[in-house]
């Protein structure tokens, strides 16, 4: 959908935008007063291909969507929006003697409501049950900062004094297109999001099968009775359960203004659009332990630490198992491309080989590497001494002082000597400088020594760098 | 081998560490302090002087105290989660925001360091080297730096570089600057708003705190493995380098103020500067705003896609590292010379309008650098990730007011 998106809605924006470039080309010589209705009109014009361009991709993909009301509306508002840009010069002899701040002010208000004009009117006219709907005004304004700083980029400095009418408008064309399709791309983005969700929502959120934990977030919780109580914000897992496949215990109820509280995963139900929350008592809410995690605060989106390969990665989805209204974390996808799939608003379980079981990564963020070192499954737990090496280098200092408190003692023994000096100085809290400054330390990340490789002698230099052997 | 035994064995090491507290921490700081006097901060603070005087020094030193405070937040941030800014972003804000400001930094990162080697082939200029042999022979140099592996090397040879800005310092004092009025200038607030004066003032703030410098400064302390006992050490650091920034910065604007000034002469870059200073205060004073001018771009140049890499790295989440092989970490050696090299192509396209374009550039720093900072300031608020380590609410204070400040001048560049 986004590539029909940024193809179409490129092209309609792009016919659009020749109106109003003609006609002010042709009325550049005229007084602004007399520019403003002509442009205005323009506007409408531009509105009106680029809301009929936006229409052939939506009504293939939302359901009771209004196409003329989609393209009225986005007419008006651009015919607006072309208003409130050519205020500024058309009403420069006043606002000229206002005082600085006034005009900081006052530009900062139209250019607010300029750029949120069109998504506010499409937002209107967008069929109901779209959740999140609101997002489009936020969507449409980022889209058009992108596409008028396109052109700012590309057109102005290609101007200059004294080039023929041809080049000029050549050269207003290729601003044009960078426009259009800066603001196609990111729009695109937007609207690819809006609808993925809104066809889960139409498709129903099946509590059953693999799923990522993105596409659980955010949807609705309601009572019983029918009364909003929130979205779904988090889930909780205790890693007490197993690494493996790590129950989840709780789920994050909250947003909107309301507190957010954890309630128990067997207290919500699924209703195919949203989910519904028994009858809570007072007091009866979630206990969370030492070896309890957020997903989405601990885990989603931080840095994570693997033994093997040695390497840091981040996580970029979380694979859920859900069976018989249980759910299991059974594995985390670690890629880029499952970032940027979240990104575009479709993101999908990876396959069981790309997945990564918690069982082999070290978690970084502080609550989820306290939990980690309080079940006995732990990763660190179970290294031997050459993967701990590469542990310890990777994970930060105070984490690695965690690590060296409660690991083996017969490991470390062996993995401490395999460590860069540097490295083994901060984490040991040994925590010596080089000879000269400590800052020499920096911007390196100190590998350990590879097994096979004996470890140098006092006073020879490291096999991994020149550095700091060398140095003293 | 036990931690005890480690001890033991490093102790006459101890030394040296208590003889020399500030050296040992000089670093993140300095040199992301120094980079921002780079060849577009040169140039304001030449304009700043040459039409002023030294009436517009005071806001010099109110951009050097949002500096030290933006500073010394994006080091702690870094030392006490362990991650880089747009990691940190992504980690608590979502892969969305995060990736939006990823886009957008290294744009303009991208448009900064051909910024950077355009100072270099104006400053090469001045000595009579052509642009198209100093500006190929800077990106090899500065690529070979960073890809020959040696960290400690990279280091020594950017300190070396940033020991080039004692030459406006010694400009400035060549220059023979009336000491009294640049004091006054610097603790007496005066401005009539006028258009002209509002740009530069904007100009000046935007071109001190740079949205790179921000991200700059966290990675290097992340990558220092700096711990939070380091924090007082770290805070010394960026105050130096803060201070430094702010130090020549200000002995730029009295050279100007002292010389162009005086005569009433208007400059538009950091090379007029050079070329109008040398019939007045010597050659030695023009050849030394050229040297300086040439080392900055330079410092800058190398760091520059070095901090863009790291922000790559950092969002996506592989290995970043300068003693990585470069199949181990192949996004962080192909995004640093990619930059590298497209900067250094653009700055060597003929026609290309380079003004225009390090304008674009700067805009687009001082419009990525509101929400930077407005996350910052949200982030060192953040229990969860801080812990016991958030700011205290007046510190959060002074942050906010200084978010505000720097949001009016953004505003004022805009207009």
């Amino acid at each position: 959908m986004w590539r029909r998106w940024v193809l179409l809605v490129s092209a309609g924006e792009l016919a659009g935008f020749c109106v109003p470039g003609v006609l002010g080309a042709l009325t550049a010589e005229m007084s602004s007063g007399t520019q403003l209705p002509i442009l205005v009109f323009a506007g409408i014009i531009e509105g009106a291909a680029l809301g009929g361009a936006q229409a052939l991709v939506l009504r293939r993909v939302l359901p009771k969507f209004r196409s003329t009301a989609w393209v009225v509306a986005t007419s008006v508002a651009a015919g607006f929006a072309w208003l409130l840009g050519m205020l500024p010069s058309a009403t420069q002899a006043t606002w000229s003697t206002w005082p600085t701040t006034w005009v900081v002010v006052a530009a900062t208000l139209l250019g607010a409501v300029l750029l949120q004009s069109i998504g506010t009117a499409q937002t209107w006219v967008m069929p109901a049950g779209i959740p999140s709907a609101h997002m489009w005004i936020w969507w449409t304004a980022l889209g058009w900062c992108a596409g008028l700083g396109a052109f700012t980029v590309v057109a102005p400095p290609l101007w200059h004094e004294g080039q023929s009418p041809a080049v000029i408008a050549l050269i207003g064309a290729a601003g044009g297109v960078a426009m259009a399709v800066a603001m196609a791309a990111v729009t695109g983005v937007g609207m690819v999001r809006l609808c993925a969700r809104a066809a889960r929502l139409h498709s129903g959120n099946r509590l059953e099968g693999s799923r990522v934990l993105s596409s659980i977030v955010g949807t609705p919780v309601r009572s019983a009775g029918g009364k909003d109580e929130g979205r779904v914000r988090d889930l909780l897992i205790d890693l007490a359960g197993g690494l493996d496949r790590v129950p989840v215990t709780g789920v994050l109820v909250g947003g909107g203004g309301r507190t957010d509280r954890v309630v128990a995963w067997d207290r919500l139900h699924d209703r195919g659009s949203y989910w519904v929350l028994d009858p809570i008592a007072p007091g009866d809410v979630v206990e969370t332990g030492s070896t309890d995690v957020l997903i989405r605060r601990d885990i989603l989106d931080s840095p994570v630490v693997l033994a093997d390969p040695p390497c840091r990665a981040r996580v970029s989805d979380v694979v859920l198992e859900l069976v018989d209204g249980r759910a299991w974390l059974t594995g985390l996808d670690i890629s880029t491309a499952g970032a940027l799939r979240r990104m575009l608003g479709r993101p999908v379980v990876p396959e069981r080989a790309e997945q990564v079981s918690l069982a082999k990564v070290h978690l970084v963020s502080a609550p989820a590497h306290s939990a980690q070192l309080a079940v006995p499954d732990a990763m660190v737990y179970r290294l031997e001494a050459q993967a701990m090496a590469e542990v310890l280098t990777r994970v930060p200092v105070p984490h690695a002082r965690d690590i060296l408190r409660v690991a083996d003692p017969d490991v470390l023994d062996s993995a401490l000597p395999l460590l860069h000096p540097h490295v083994l100085d901060r984490v040991t809290g040994a925590g010596l400088a080089p000879r000269r400054t400590r800052r020499l330390a920096g911007w390196r990340m100190h590998r350990p020594y590879r097994r096979g490789k004996q470890a140098p002698a006092p006073g020879q230099p490291h096999p991994n760098s020149s550095g700091p052997q060398a140095e003293r | 081998m036990s931690a005890g035994t480690t001890t033991a064995r490093r102790e006459p090491r101890r030394v040296p560490r208590r003889a020399w507290p500030l050296l040992a921490v000089l670093g993140p700081g300095l040199l992301a302090g120094l980079s921002d006097d780079d060849p577009a901060g040169i140039t304001t603070y030449s304009v700043l002087g040459t039409d002023y005087g030294y009436q517009l020094l005071w806001v010099l030193l109110l951009s050097t105290l949002a500096l030290m405070v933006f500073h010394d937040l994006g080091a702690r941030l870094g030392v006490v989660t362990g991650q880089g800014l747009i990691g940190l972003v992504r980690h608590r804000y979502g892969v969305g925001i995060s990736a939006g400001a990823l886009v957008a930094l290294v744009t303009a990162n991208l448009g900064t360091a051909t910024a950077e080697f355009a100072g270099i082939a104006a400053g090469s200029e001045l000595l009579g080297i052509s642009r198209y042999v100093a500006v190929p022979l800077s990106a090899m140099l500065v690529s070979w730096l960073v890809l020959a592996g040696s960290f400690h090397r990279v280091e020594h040879v950017l300190m070396a570089l940033a020991a080039v800005f004692v030459a406006y310092i010694a400009a400035g004092v060549l220059a023979h600057p009336d000491w009294s009025a640049a004091f006054a200038g610097l603790v007496t607030p005066r401005m009539s708003f006028g258009h002209q004066e509002t740009l530069i003032v904007a100009a000046t703030v935007g071109t001190t705190l740079a949205p790179w410098g921000l991200s700059f400064i966290q990675s290097y302390a992340v990558d220092k493995k700096l711990t939070t006992k380091d924090l007082g050490y770290e805070r010394t650091d960026v105050v130096v380098g803060a201070a430094l920034t702010g130090v020549i910065g200000f002995f730029v604007v009295v050279a100007c103020a002292a010389t162009l000034h005086r005569r009433g002469l208007h400059i538009d870059s950091a090379a007029d500067a050079a070329v109008a200073l040398t019939p007045i205060a010597g050659d030695l004073a023009g050849t030394l705003f050229a040297l300086g001018l040439i080392g900055a771009a330079l410092l800058a140049a190398a760091v520059l896609p070095l901090s863009t890499a790291y922000s790559i790295c950092d969002f996506t989440g592989s290995e970043a590292a300068l003693d990585s092989t470069f199949s181990e970490a192949r996004t962080f050696y192909l995004s640093n010379v990619a930059i590298t090299a497209v900067a250094a192509g653009v700055v060597l396209i003929p026609g290309i309008p380079l003004v225009t374009l390090l304008v674009s550039t700067q805009t687009l720093n001082a419009i990525l650098l509101l929400p930077l900072l407005v996350l910052m300031q949200r982030l060192s608020r953040d229990h969860i990730l801080l812990g016991d380590h958030v700011v205290s609410r007046g510190w959060a204070t002074v942050q906010a007011i200084l978010v505000v400040a720097v949001f009016a001048c953004v505003a004022l560049l805009l207009l």
